[in-house]
């Protein structure tokens, strides 16, 4: 019933032009919010603003047609949303600081295992040549699916299936995005990184990051881990 | 019908709705951690057990009223529970309360009072059938009281009993059909007409339970539960269900899209994981049952995460799998040729479906010919058994949490207290090793915790240079804290760096480790371990005050392991809580505090409610008194029992036998003392509250003091005897527990006031006592956390001193 409702409103999503630039204001605003957060975790992320090509996919991204009908008004709070299937789209933070941790350029081609709503492929989708996307959820990768085609991201491919084994025809990858970190680091997804490559995972639950696991592998293919807080958090006061 | 006494079938009532409550209350803890999570479970049910004090409060309110259509309302509150306790939960599963979102979104607490306004009402109906006869025959109130508590200790072990053998619904049907029950007895017991009535409501009793066991209902989950997440995958089925009073397990198979359960796997190259089923305990607290064959060959994963680390150290080693779970651990140590393996698992479920149910795909793992399961907790088995091993091996297994189930248990662990580790270190073979694996947290706050209390232990045990006995090597996501009785040896910390070096790991800690290897694969934002290991065995205790985290040792007095929550960091961490900072604030104690607040403000209202109106009698005694009096008795009952509860599951090791022997065995006792309260005045009419007060401050003071040496001594006898010499102890504490209710209700309420006064101040004195019996849980768990168990118990008889003097001097009264 649910995904019923849900088609009911991708259907005409052509027709929301006009209403998705009524939401430029409060996606600038939500920008604004996002620079602020980053100026605040500088330190512990080693940036304190999002690349200006992030920002502006970030700007151009219509999240409010991500979120279902009854969350509409919260599209561009800072905050995760259910999208139901007890999945949850990410804080619009933690999607810039994902995207910008990518360090994405213009050629590169990039999976993500987890597609949701489609929010963050859509994103990318704005600042790569290719996004590979998969879900393991049939009803949401559905879903997703339908919404980014119909919102022209033509340059995402989604897929229901096992992330677990990457894209193996597409590979290798400039960069790969887990949506939901697992008991271990899947090794085919490691495999299929580029040298130079870099995969992010968040940690934590749903509504809950706890923090970012970002993988690289350098020009040999030596690969190691980095764990960032994303918030500007040191467990010891000044004195140690 | 003799107008001072209640008929037996009254009183046969008044058990059997005290009976359905209480077992309704550790029903609904099994419900709520079902479909929610533990600790919401343990907060709405704290809310909703105001109805005890609501009961009181709109009873004395009615004032005569209640005693005149006593028959009427004593039939419509048993009725009222039938329908409210199977009604009320099934309409609480429809309200969409995520508690996940509760900081981000300010509904969320709208429907949680909705939740709790649901949940409510049969507490309310079951206290107003005890508080209603308490006032019409307020001569027999020792006798009625009596019933009450022995009533609700049949309850609490008979729900264990129940959810031995059936699903949770179909003992939520049960209870409900207790209230159809308990109305055919008041009937029949009060010769109401028509008396046809009473097949009537025997005919509800059952189709009430047939509607709620007959499969029309079920469970909904959190879609955010692991269970739900893992059946949402296009594949996932659920081919297995046991359940138990410690859980319900549900196991899960996905063959497009498999399970691969491997924490902390090396990122090298590694082969493919085997089959795996994964099984959920109340739809969290993931294990995963592993294929096998009898081949070692698929299980060569498991020598490429960091639990692997011990056994680069022993050959062919007699090990313990504290938490045996699917049996992971015990597969790894079959892989690495373990001489012998003793695994220890709470739930004999879990041992069932990995043996029996999956047998065939586990290879009936515990009955492998190296392989010995024993039920049991960990810690009480380690204590019992005076057996040596070589390793002694605690996985991941958050779930096997001692007092998992226990009604007032908000994450007390006695795995990982100093005293714990000790015992652990005592059944060490010359050269043995603990090991301990641990998820990483970061910034890390329990795992520093554990590695503070193993130093501890040690010291304890007299080695002098703990720094020398300790191994620490991490993954990204798991850390594995190895334990020596004696110092490692340069070959052994020679083969842990290359254990380290082949499978890239990073050691946080051993002996002659230089900072610049503890963060160069997996790196945090600093060497959080390695710093927080110097620190530590350097006992730099600024180290400790200004980390923002409580990493205090857990001890058995004060067993919060998961508790890191400091109230001096509570600004910073609120303010960051929009800027990606919510993971780091520890909600469950901030719930905690929060539902105190809530049942504090609550409480007050409820007691103060039936004091406004003019037309309410309760002019004639002093009212700070009988507050104080039922509210220090409340307190005193609640205090005690909730520190005693906790000092029994070290000693009988089984929690549930803890919780159901004190529980059952101090409300039993305590009845029996309440109900002859009448006798013991006749042989000894000078019986005053000081003598009850007394007696429970000797008492508990025998109890507390022979209890460690009973540990001690009879640590090793059979689980009926311990129970025995359980209740042997408790008996004569409880009996004079139930004396102070009586006595102040005689002595003090009745006694002092006019006629029609009367059922008003009974009702008011029992909203008092029930609005101080359930804050004073919640502030028992609070001050538990923060000053320990044997604070409490201090308080609790501090509570009955109060008592004793504000009763003793029954002038006062008039």
């Amino acid at each position: 019933m649910k995904s019923l409702l849900w088609l009911i409103v991708l259907l005409p999503l052509h027709a929301f032009g006009n209403e998705t630039d009524a939401y430029q204001s409060d996606r600038e605003r939500l920008l604004e919010e996002i620079r602020h957060d980053f100026r605040l975790t500088a330190p512990m992320i080693g940036n304190d603003r999002p690349d200006p090509k992030v920002e502006k996919a970030l700007l151009e991204v219509p999240r409010h047609l991500f979120v279902p009908p009854e969350n509409r008004s919260l599209a561009y709070h800072n905050r995760p949303l259910p999208i139901g299937y007890g999945q949850t789209i990410s804080q619009p933070y933690i999607v810039a600081l994902m995207t910008d941790l990518l360090n994405p350029r213009p050629d590169d081609v990039i999976l993500e295992v987890g597609t949701g709503s489609g929010y963050q492929a859509a994103v990318l989708s704005r600042l790569v040549k290719h996004v590979y996307t998969i879900e393991i959820i049939e009803s949401l990768a559905k879903l997703a699916k339908v919404r980014l085609e119909k919102l022209g991201y033509h340059n995402v491919t989604a897929r229901i299936g096992d992330g677990y084994y990457g894209w193996k025809e597409h590979a290798p990858f400039d960069g790969i995005i887990v949506t939901a970190a697992a008991s271990h680091i899947p090794q085919p997804l490691v495999d299929q990184l580029k040298p130079g490559g870099r995969m992010v995972i968040p940690v934590g639950g749903q509504f809950l990051t706890q923090s970012l696991l970002l993988v690289e592998k350098n020009d040999q293919g030596k690969v190691t881990t980095r764990q960032l807080l994303p918030v500007a958090f040191v467990p010891l006061t000044g004195k140690h | 019908m003799d107008r001072t006494t209640p008929p037996l079938t009254v009183l046969l009532a008044v058990a059997l709705m005290s009976m359905a409550a209480l077992a309704y209350e550790i029903l609904l803890m099994r419900l709520l951690s079902i479909v929610q999570w533990h600790h919401f479970a343990y907060v709405i049910i704290s809310l909703a057990l105001l109805g005890y004090g609501a009961s009181g409060s709109v009873l004395s309110l009615m004032g005569q009223r209640a005693r005149t259509h006593y028959p009427v309302l004593l039939i419509v509150s048993c009725l009222g529970f039938a329908i409210t306790a199977a009604g009320g939960f099934l309409l609480a599963q429809k309200v969409s309360f995520n508690p996940l979102e509760l900081l981000w979104d300010p509904n969320q607490w709208l429907r949680l009072a909705a939740v709790y306004t649901l949940l409510l009402w049969p507490f309310l109906f079951a206290a107003s059938v005890v508080c209603l006869t308490l006032a019409r025959f307020d001569r027999k109130i020792g006798l009625i009281y009596g019933c009450d508590l022995i009533g609700a200790a049949v309850g609490a072990l008979g729900v264990i009993g129940l959810l031995e053998y059936f699903f949770p619904l179909t003992v939520l049907g049960f209870l409900a059909a207790l209230g159809c029950i308990a109305a055919a007895c008041v009937w029949f017991g009060l010769a109401l007409k028509p008396i046809g009535f009473v097949p009537l409501l025997l005919l509800m009793a059952g189709g009430l339970f047939f509607a709620m066991a007959g499969g029309s209902f079920e469970l909904h989950l959190s879609p955010y539960k692991p269970l739900s997440q893992a059946l949402s995958a296009s594949g996932a089925r659920v081919v297995g269900e046991r359940s138990g009073p410690l859980g319900l397990l549900t196991v899960v198979e996905n063959q497009k899209i498999p399970l691969r359960h491997a924490p902390g796997l090396s990122l090298g190259r590694n082969a493919r994981l085997p089959p795996q089923l994964a099984v959920f305990t109340d739809g969290d607290g993931m294990s995963a049952v592993t294929r096998f064959d009898g081949e070692l060959k698929p299980l060569a994963f498991l020598d490429r995460m960091p639990s692997a680390l011990p056994y680069q150290l022993l050959h062919h080693p007699k090990v313990l799998v504290l938490g045996a779970g699917g049996g992971m651990d015990v597969l790894q140590a079959l892989y690495h040729r373990a001489d012998s393996i003793d695994a220890v698992e709470l739930d004999p479920n879990m041992i069932t479906v990995v043996n029996e149910d999956f047998g065939d795909f586990s290879g009936h793992l515990f009955a492998n010919s190296r392989v010995e399961i024993h039920v049991a907790e960990a810690r009480g088995y380690v204590a019992s058994n005076r057996k040596r091993y070589d390793l002694i091996q605690m996985g991941l297994l958050d779930a096997f949490n001692t007092a998992a189930s226990g009604l007032h248990a908000l994450n007390e662990t006695y795995l990982y207290t100093v005293e714990g580790i000790r015992t652990y270190l005592s059944r060490l073979t010359p050269g043995g090793l603990l090991a301990i694996t641990r998820w990483i947290r970061i910034p890390p706050r329990e795992e520093l915790k554990l590695f503070a209390a193993c130093i501890k232990a040690m010291e304890s045990m007299g080695i002098k240079n703990p720094r020398s006995h300790l191994i620490w090597v991490r993954s990204w996501n798991t850390i594995t804290l190895l334990v020596k009785a004696r110092p490692f040896t340069p070959n052994e910390i020679g083969s842990v760096r290359q254990f380290i070096r082949t499978r890239g790991f990073d050691p946080a800690y051993y002996p002659g480790i230089s900072p610049g290897e503890a963060n160069r694969r997996h790196r945090l934002p600093q060497p959080y371990y390695y710093q927080a290991a110097v620190a530590i065995l350097n006992a730099d205790r600024g180290f400790t005050s200004s980390y923002k985290f409580d990493i205090t040792p857990a001890t058995d007095d004060r067993p919060y392991f998961f508790h890191s929550f400091k109230w001096s960091s509570l600004d910073e961490l609120w303010s960051l809580r929009i800027h990606g900072g919510i993971a780091l604030i520890d909600s469950t104690y901030l719930l905690l505090v929060g539902t105190l607040v809530q049942l504090v403000i609550l409480s007050a209202l409820l007691i103060i409610l039936p004091l406004i109106p003019k037309a309410v009698h309760l002019q004639s005694l002093p009212r700070g008194r009988v507050l104080g009096y039922f509210f220090a008795i409340g307190i005193g009952f609640i205090f005690v029992e909730i520190a005693l509860i906790q000092k029994f599951i070290l000693y009988l090791s089984y929690p549930l036998y803890a919780i159901a022997v004190v529980l059952t065995g101090m409300l039993l006792w305590a009845g029996v003392g309440s109900g002859s309260v009448e006798l013991l005045r006749n042989h000894f009419p000078a019986l005053t509250i000081w003598w009850a007060v007394a007696a429970i401050l000797c008492l508990v003071v025998a109890d507390v003091t022979i209890l460690p040496w009973l540990i001690d001594t009879t640590a090793a006898i059979s689980a009926g005897l311990k129970i025995v010499l359980s209740l042997m102890l408790l008996a004569p504490l409880a009996f004079c527990m139930g004396l102070p209710f009586p006595l102040g209700m005689s002595q003090g309420v009745v006694s002092n006031t006019k006629e029609e006064a009367q059922a008003s101040w009974i009702s008011w004195a029992w909203a008092v006592n029930g609005c101080a019996s359930v804050t004073g849980a919640v502030l028992a768990s609070l001050l538990a956390i923060h000053l320990g168990l044997t604070f409490v118990l201090g308080m609790g008889l501090a509570a009955y001193l109060l008592a004793g003097l504000l009763l003793s001097r029954t002038e006062h009264w008039q």
